[in-house]
C-alpha cells in the first residue's frame, strides 16, 4: 500500500513546518505550497490524495482555489484550515470536505484528514460533490 | 357767619321748611335774598327756583346728587337738571296753589340710579312777586342712594377682578371651571346658589356639561352654607383652594352637568341657542323671558329648577361654552345687576377657557417636537455607538487574527517535541507549560473574536433594499442637514441576499457617510438595487468631490484618511464585510463629479422560515 500524499498549501512558513512533520508523523507523504497559484501550479504533476487548504492568504482566496481544484480534479478532497471560524458559515466552503479551525492542538486537522481519506477509500468511488 | 346767622334766623321765622304734607297757614312774607342765603347753606338737598322755573339757588347736597358743582347749576331751567320727564312729573295742579304751603311726592328717577321723594313749596315772597319755588329733597331707601350704588358696583368689579387675577395664573382647564363656578356661588363672590358650566366639544361636536357647584337641596345648604360662611376665608383664598373638582357636596349637581348635552348642529335645542346666543337668556317660571317661548320641560326638569340664567361664553366671536346659574336652594329673584355682573364673569371665563385650549395646543405641539428632537438624538446616539463598537470589534478582530497564527506554531512545536517523551525527560514540563499556555492565549483570542463582530456573523436571509431604506432612516437627519437629497431606488425583487443584517447595514452606513463628506454643500446620494447574473449590485452614487488621484490606490488600506479626526478604517472594514459575504466593491470617481461604488453579493432567493424572527 502506497502512503496517502496530501499536499498542504499554507502562507505561513512555520505552520507548513509544523503541519509538515505532524502528517508525516502519521505516516502521510507531505507536499506544501505557500500560496494558491502555486498550489494550482503543481497539482497536475503531484496528484495529491488530499488538499488541506488555508483560505485567508495573499493573492488567491483557499475558497477560490478549492472552487478551480474540484474542476479539475473532482476526485481530490479538500480540507479547508483557518484560522477564521466565520468562513465556517460562508455557503462557499460548504462544497469542502471538511472545515478545521486552526489551534496548537492539530489533533482536529490530522483526524479530519484521516477520516476524509478513509471515506474516500470504503466507498472506492469518488463521492458527488456534498453541497 | 353772618349769612349763617341770618339763615338761622329765617328758619326759625319760618318755623323750618315743611318737611311732610302738612299745610300750616302762610301768614309771613320773606325776602328773596334771606331765602336765596338759607337754601345755600342748608344742609340737606335743598333747590330754590325763581319764578321763570331756573334755579336761583341749591344746596351743596342737592348739587352733588345731580352729578353737578353749584355755581355750574346757578340760573340753569330746572328741566334741563332733572330731565322733561321728573319735571313734569310734578302734579299739574300744583302750580295753581300759589301762597301756600304744601307738598307733593314724587320720584325723580336721576339717571336712573336713585329714587327720591320731593316735597315742593310754592312760597308767598314779599313785595308781591311772582312766586319762588323751593323743593326739599329726602332720598327714598337709604341704601339705594348713588353713593352706595356706586359702594355696591366697585364691590362687584372688584370681585370681578379678583376672579380674573386668579383666572389669569390658572392653566389647567379643570382649575379654570372650578375658579369660574366657586366664583358665580362663593357668599364672597356672585352668590348664586348653583352654577353649571358647559364646553362646545368640537370632536364630538357637541355642547357638553363640564362641570358644576352647588348643594343638592335646603337641607345639603343648611349644613354646608354656614360651615363657607364662619371659615371666614376671602374670595382670593377660596378660588385658589383647588382641591378636587368634584367635592362630595357638588356630587348631585356634577350629576346634572355630566347629563346635559346637545349637538352643536341642533339649532332648536334650548342650550344651543343660549350657546350661539351673544346675549343672555332668563328663564322664569319656565319660560324665556324675552320671547316668552317654553323651555323643554325635560331640560327644566333634569335641572330641577324652573327659573335661571344662561350667560354664552364669547371671546372674540368664538363661542366657546355655556354658563347656567340659578337660585334654586333660596328661590331669591334674580335681579338685573345679579345679571349685569354674572356677564362680567361669563366675560372672564371665555377669554380663559379659549386661552387654555390654545395652550394646552401649544403645549401637545411642543410635546410633539420635543419628542422628534429625542428620537432624533437616539437614532444619532445608536449610529454613532454602532459606528464605535464595529470599529473597535474589527480592530480587535484583526488583531486577534494576527495573534493566532504564531500562537498556532508555538504551540503545535511544543506539542511535537513533546511527543514520545518519558516521564522522566527533563524537558518535559517546560514543553508542557509551553503548550498549555499557548492553549490559554488560544482561548482567550477564540473568545474576542466571538464578541468582535468580525466573527459573529449571523448569516441568514436578508434584503438589501430594506437594508437600504433603514440606513436612509437612520441618516435622514444628517441628510436633511447637510442639504442632501436621497434617492433608493431597486428593481422589483432585487436585492435578496444571504447574510448578516446589521453588517451589511453597518457597510452601507460607511459608505453613505464618505459620501455625504464630499458633499459639504449639499447634492444628491442615491442607492440604486438591481439583480445580475447570481449577483445583486449595490451603486452608492453621489454628486460630491470626488477622490484625489494620489490617493485612490491606498482606498483600502487601514488607516488611510483624507478626513482630519477620520479612522482610516471605513472603506477597510467595508470592503471586509462585503468580502465576508463572498462579495466584490470597486470604486469609480471624477474629481469635482462624485464618486460611485459598486458593491456585488452573490443574490439568495431563498427565504427560510424562521428567519425573520
Amino acid at each position: 500500500m502506497t502512503m496517502p500524499k496530501i499536499m498542504i498549501i499554507e502562507d505561513e512558513k512555520n505552520l507548513r513546518l509544523l503541519y509538515r512533520m505532524d502528517l508525516e508523523k502519521d505516516g502521510h507523504e507531505v507536499v506544501t505550497a505557500g500560496t494558491a497559484e502555486e498550489c494550482l501550479a503543481r497539482i497536475d504533476d503531484e496528484a495529491p490524495d488530499l488538499v488541506v487548504m488555508d483560505i485567508r492568504m495573499p493573492g488567491m482566496n483557499g475558497i477560490e482555489a478549492m472552487g478551480r481544484i474540484m474542476d479539475r480534479h473532482p476526485n481530490v478532497p479538500v480540507v479547508l484550515n483557518t484560522a477564521y471560524s466565520s468562513y465556517q458559515e460562508n455557503f462557499l466552503s460548504w462544497t469542502a470536505d471538511a472545515y478545521v479551525v486552526k489551534s496548537s492542538d492539530t489533533g482536529e486537522l490530522r483526524s479530519a484528514v484521516g477520516k476524509v481519506l478513509r471515506d474516500r477509500k470504503q466507498r472506492g468511488v469518488p463521492p458527488a460533490l456534498a453541497i | 357767619m353772618s349769612l349763617a346767622s341770618a339763615g338761622e334766623e329765617a328758619v326759625r321765622n319760618t318755623g323750618g321748611p315743611p318737611r311732610s304734607a302738612s299745610p300750616s297757614p302762610a301768614t309771613l312774607e320773606l325776602r328773596v335774598p334771606d331765602l336765596v342765603k338759607l337754601v345755600f347753606q342748608w344742609e340737606q338737598p335743598a333747590v330754590l327756583l325763581d319764578p321763570a322755573g331756573r334755579i336761583a339757588s341749591w344746596s351743596r347736597n342737592a348739587a352733588r346728587l345731580y352729578g353737578r358743582s353749584r355755581a355750574e347749576g346757578v340760573e340753569v331751567p330746572w328741566p334741563e337738571i332733572v330731565g322733561e320727564v321728573a319735571a313734569l312729573a310734578e302734579p299739574p295742579w300744583a302750580g295753581s296753589l300759589r301762597n301756600h304751603f304744601f307738598c307733593t311726592n314724587h320720584e325723580i328717577d336721576s339717571r336712573g340710579l336713585v329714587r327720591m321723594r320731593v316735597s315742593r313749596t310754592d312760597l308767598p315772597v314779599s313785595g308781591g312777586g311772582e312766586g319762588y319755588r323751593l323743593y326739599l329733597i329726602t332720598e327714598l331707601t337709604e341704601p339705594e342712594t348713588l353713593r352706595s350704588r356706586l359702594e355696591r358696583r366697585v364691590a362687584e368689579l372688584s370681585i370681578i377682578r379678583e376672579i380674573a387675577e386668579v383666572l389669569q395664573s390658572a392653566m389647567d382647564l379643570s382649575d379654570i371651571l372650578h375658579i369660574i363656578l366657586v366664583g358665580a356661588t362663593a357668599g364672597q363672590g356672585l352668590s348664586f346658589n348653583r352654577a353649571f358650566l358647559l364646553l362646545a366639544d368640537g370632536e364630538n361636536n357637541e355642547l357638553r356639561g363640564r362641570a358644576a357647584v352647588g348643594p343638592s337641596s335646603p337641607e345639603d345648604a343648611s349644613r354646608i352654607w354656614p360651615e363657607l360662611s364662619s371659615s371666614g376665608t376671602t374670595l382670593k383664598d377660596l378660588l385658589r383652594s383647588l382641591g378636587p373638582l368634584i367635592r362630595e357636596s357638588d356630587r348631585r349637581v356634577n350629576d346634572i352637568a355630566g347629563n346635559l348635552h346637545a349637538d352643536l348642529d341642533d339649532a332648536d335645542h334650548f342650550l344651543i341657542r343660549a350657546f350661539r346666543s351673544t346675549s343672555t337668556v332668563r328663564v322664569r317660571d319656565g319660560r324665556e323671558v324675552a320671547s316668552e317661548r317654553e323651555v323643554d320641560p325635560a331640560l327644566l326638569e333634569s335641572l330641577a329648577v324652573r327659573s335661571f340664567v344662561a350667560v354664552p361664553l364669547v371671546d372674540e366671536d368664538r363661542h366657546v361654552g355655556l354658563l347656567l346659574a340659578d337660585n334654586a336652594i333660596t328661590d331669591k329673584t334674580v335681579e338685573e345687576r345679579d345679571v349685569e355682573i354674572l356677564e362680567l364673569l361669563g366675560m372672564q371665563a371665555a377669554i380663559a377657557i379659549h386661552r387654555s385650549s390654545l395652550t394646552q395646543e401649544l403645549q401637545s405641539q411642543a410635546e410633539a417636537l420635543e419628542k422628534a428632537y429625542r428620537e432624533m438624538r437616539e437614532s444619532q446616539r445608536r449610529l454613532l455607538q454602532a459606528e464605535r463598537l464595529s470599529t473597535l470589534g474589527q480592530m480587535s478582530a484583526s488583531l486577534a487574527h494576527e495573534i493566532r497564527n504564531p500562537l498556532v506554531a508555538m504551540g503545535g512545536f511544543a506539542r511535537l517535541l513533546l511527543e514520545g517523551r518519558t516521564e522522566d525527560d527533563r524537558d518535559r514540563e517546560p514543553l508542557e507549560i509551553i503548550a498549555d499556555e499557548v492553549r490559554r492565549l488560544e482561548g482567550i483570542v477564540g473568545r474576542v473574536l466571538e464578541f468582535s463582530s468580525g466573527d459573529r456573523q449571523r448569516m441568514q436571509w436578508a434584503d438589501m433594499s430594506a437594508i437600504a431604506g433603514e440606513a436612509f432612516n437612520l441618516l435622514q437627519w444628517e441628510l436633511d442637514k447637510a442639504g442632501i437629497v436621497g434617492l433608493l431606488e431597486a428593481d422589483p425583487g432585487a436585492g435578496h441576499v444571504r447574510g448578516d443584517r446589521d453588517r451589511l447595514l453597518q457597510a452601507l452606513i460607511n459608505l453613505m457617510q464618505n459620501s455625504m463628506h464630499a458633499m459639504p454643500d449639499g447634492g444628491t446620494l442615491s442607492i440604486r438595487i438591481r439583480n445580475g447574473e447570481g449577483w445583486v449590485e449595490l451603486d452608492i452614487e453621489d454628486s460630491g468631490t470626488g477622490i484625489q488621484e494620489e490617493v485612490r490606490s491606498g482606498l483600502f488600506e487601514p488607516f488611510t484618511t483624507t478626513r482630519p479626526g477620520g479612522t482610516g478604517l471605513g472603506l477597510p472594514i467595508v470592503s471586509q464585510i462585503i468580502a465576508d459575504h463572498g462579495g466584490q466593491i470597486s470604486i469609480k470617481s471624477r474629481e469635482e463629479q462624485g464618486t460611485t461604488v459598486r458593491l456585488r453579493i452573490p443574490a439568495w432567493q431563498e427565504k427560510e422560515e424562521d428567519d425573520d424572527a
